[in-house]
């Protein structure tokens, strides 16, 4: 298959036009075809081949993510060896249940506990999704000539500069709903202007998030999950009887959303699992991110705009999107601030 | 209502015997008396639940409460504080406080469960420095309470000849204690450790999540046995909180913890105050009539199995916040490079 035909079938296992992917072999190789013939560059020409096997170790929590890894491994060519979680990902299943043969024979899935180490081996590049610890303990098991490409944990914030039409709170309710706000994407806290009233805001995202909870409430969560939200929302709780510079908000008899109010505009780390913390914007953002600052991913804006996006861009997000769409980059994005298919081929000269 | 010393005379009075008084009595009793002297525990009460009609209905506190600088946790004056007792925090983290009036309900109640459940009546060894050179410690106050004896020194290490010595020389059974670290230590230091004598114990305490240690109990109680020959079977494992003042106590594997009749738990569903069904896994409520200073009723942060009115400790979730007396070994003991130097 050539890159044309390759693209045409992910595109529609993807339900996207054919002409993204294209574009984002363009726009990474320098030509949408460098994959397939030799393509003038500079006064000689080139060629891409794909890096492989690749092998792409993905979390569970992080479905699209993963989706996204695989597609352009398979954009590119590669042969694509996935290690799943042991419960596997129904939407990474359920995308390669509907590519062509010629697309899944170039797939190999594992559901093991361990990954192999003929996979480890042999994988000319190798892409990992999970913490820290993981990403250190793969790291250490790799050769100098393999690729590497982490991913490990980063945190996402929102900024509400105004809301004149009252509709930041269901936007931020969705991007914290999506996915349980799993993965790297989804807003922590939600810093609002101050003359926007944030602790309004809050009551108002609570509203939203008990609305859109009603008809999608969150699927199941672990023992483990759910207890680290109890815990912490127990704390908040004893915080605001005594603090009124605190207020929380909950789902009644559940954990299935939590907001906290705080005039404090230090970043505070969620649990996850749609429990979201509401500040006033400080004069300093980047002061209020402190420690965080390199782990930042997303900044989901409202109202959205270039100019503000370029001020943003100095507490050191790697993507600032509008509010409402934090859980689903585009797929011309740079994930973690990196190109995605450049480092996925190495190029043959001629001339 | 009864003044602190009058409810304190009923509760140590219970104590000694179960039928001088009735637990849910005192219990409220003991929570409308800290409600009433406690500014901070009585706007969480408030904003939580009415007047409670059993103990179930008191509402825990969070021990998140026991940290804030802002309100102290005591039904007592701040003038009365005549001891307290640090949780160990991590590194930045700000550490809890238990103050106490006097250490009469917590002694009384360390004693009488040793007693009461019968555990051994043997010489205690702890892998612990002294009260002396660490008073803020709640684990070590207990030990001397139970009448042990030091082997790590103030400067925090580990006095090795000395434990040896002990050993080789003890002819009669005795108690080794010491957080679970603490014998990680001690077995991994490379040091000979001969062999308890027969019919010895080990008592360990603390866990070792949020260390980076990854060990399962089996595995832990088999390197007891297999360092200090002490069978499975006269290994006790106590837990307990700095937040509290009453222990409870599992001896050998997959036991239930054990507490006396002044102590009660619940083991609640997250996000509500309902209990699980029995055999299911919650948070671990703890109601102890000991903690008449601070809060009767306290919520920990440990997953627990509900068996019947027992439970079987599950410990903390890996990713919460590290903690626990021994994690402060870990730390301290890691820096000294245990027995060297």
């Amino acid at each position: 298959m050539d890159t044309n035909k390759r693209a045409t079938a992910l595109s529609k296992a993807l339900d996207i036009h054919v002409e993204t992917l294209l574009k984002i072999v363009e726009k990474e190789l320098g030509h949408r075809e460098s994959l397939d013939r030799f393509v003038s560059y500079g006064d000689i020409h080139t060629r891409a081949n794909p890096i492989s096997p690749l092998l792409h170790i993905v979390s569970g929590n992080t479905p699209a993510a993963a989706i996204q890894t695989i597609t352009r491994g398979l954009l590119v060519g590669a042969f694509n060896q996935i290690k799943l979680p042991s419960e596997g990902i129904q939407e990474v299943e359920d995308f390669i249940e509907k590519l062509p043969n010629d697309l899944k024979s170039l797939i190999e899935i594992t559901r093991s506990r361990e990954i192999s180490t003929e996979w480890l081996k042999s994988a000319k590049g190798v892409i990992v999704f999970g913490s820290d610890d993981t990403v250190r303990e793969i790291e250490s098991q790799l050769f100098p000539n393999q690729i590497f490409i982490a991913h490990n944990h980063k945190v996402s914030i929102a900024v509400i500069d105004s809301d004149k039409n009252k509709e930041a709170a269901k936007l931020a309710a969705l991007d914290i709903t999506k996915y349980d706000q799993q993965g790297c994407l989804s807003p922590h806290d939600i810093y609002v202007d101050p003359k926007e009233q944030p602790r309004s805001f809050a009551a108002e995202l609570a509203d939203a998030l008990c609305e859109l909870n009603s008809t999608h409430p969150p699927t199941e969560r672990t023992i483990e999950e759910n207890i680290r939200i109890d815990n912490l929302r127990r704390s908040y709780s004893f915080r605001s009887s005594n603090d009124t510079s605190v207020q929380i908000w909950g789902s009644e008899s559940n954990t299935d959303w939590t907001v906290v109010y705080e005039d404090e505009s230090q970043f505070a780390a969620s649990p996850l699992g749609r429990f979201v913390f509401v500040k006033p914007l400080p004069d300093s953002l980047e002061d209020a991110l402190n420690l965080n600052k390199e782990h930042l991913s997303t900044i989901a804006l409202y109202p959205f705009s270039i100019q503000r996006a370029e001020s943003l861009s100095l507490c050191g997000a790697t993507r600032i999107c509008p509010l409402g769409t934090a859980q689903d980059p585009s797929f011309f994005w740079h994930h973690d601030g990196l190109q995605n298919i450049a480092p996925l081929v190495h190029w043959t000269d001629a001339g | 209502m009864n003044t602190y010393t009058q409810i304190e005379s009923q509760i140590l009075s219970f104590i000694d015997n179960e039928k001088s008084g009735n637990f849910d009595d005192l219990i409220i009793q003991a929570h409308l008396f800290q409600k009433e002297n406690c500014e901070p525990l009585r706007n969480y009460c408030e904003s939580v639940c009415k007047e409670p009609e059993s103990w179930r209905d008191v509402p825990p506190l969070p021990t998140e409460a026991f940290k804030d600088s802002n309100g102290k946790i005591i039904s007592f004056s701040e003038k009365q504080i005549d001891s307290t007792f640090l949780t160990s925090g991590t590194t930045g983290e700000m550490k809890g406080s238990h103050h106490f009036c006097n250490l009469k309900l917590y002694e009384k109640s360390i004693r009488t469960s040793w007693s009461n459940l019968q555990l051994p009546e043997l010489p205690l060894i702890c892998l612990t420095q002294s009260p002396t050179a660490s008073p803020d410690s709640s684990l070590i106050h207990m030990l001397a309470t139970l009448g042990g004896k030091f082997s790590i020194n103030s400067s925090g290490h580990l006095e090795h000849s000395k434990l040896e010595l002990i050993i080789r020389k003890s002819k009669r059974p005795f108690i080794l204690a010491g957080t679970a670290l603490a014998f990680l230590h001690l077995f991994e230091s490379g040091e000979n450790i001969p062999p308890l004598p027969d019919n010895s114990w080990v008592m360990e305490t603390g866990g070792y999540k949020g260390s980076g240690r990854d060990i399962t109990k089996e595995n832990f109680y088999m390197m007891i046995n297999e360092n200090l020959s002490v069978p499975i079977d006269n290994i006790i494992n106590e837990y307990s909180m700095t937040e509290l003042s009453s222990q409870f106590y599992s001896i050998g594997i997959h036991n239930i913890h054990k507490g006396c009749h002044w102590v009660k738990t619940r083991i609640l569903k997250p996000g509500s105050d309902e209990e699980v069904p029995d055999g299911e896994i919650g948070l671990l409520a703890i109601y102890d009539l000991a903690n008449l200073g601070s809060s009767v009723s306290i919520m920990t942060n440990d997953l627990a199995k509900r068996k019947g009115n027992a439970f079987e400790l599950l410990g903390r979730d890996k990713k919460s916040t590290p903690r626990g007396c021994s994690r402060a070994a870990d730390e301290m003991l890691s820096k000294n490079k245990y027995g060297h130097k």
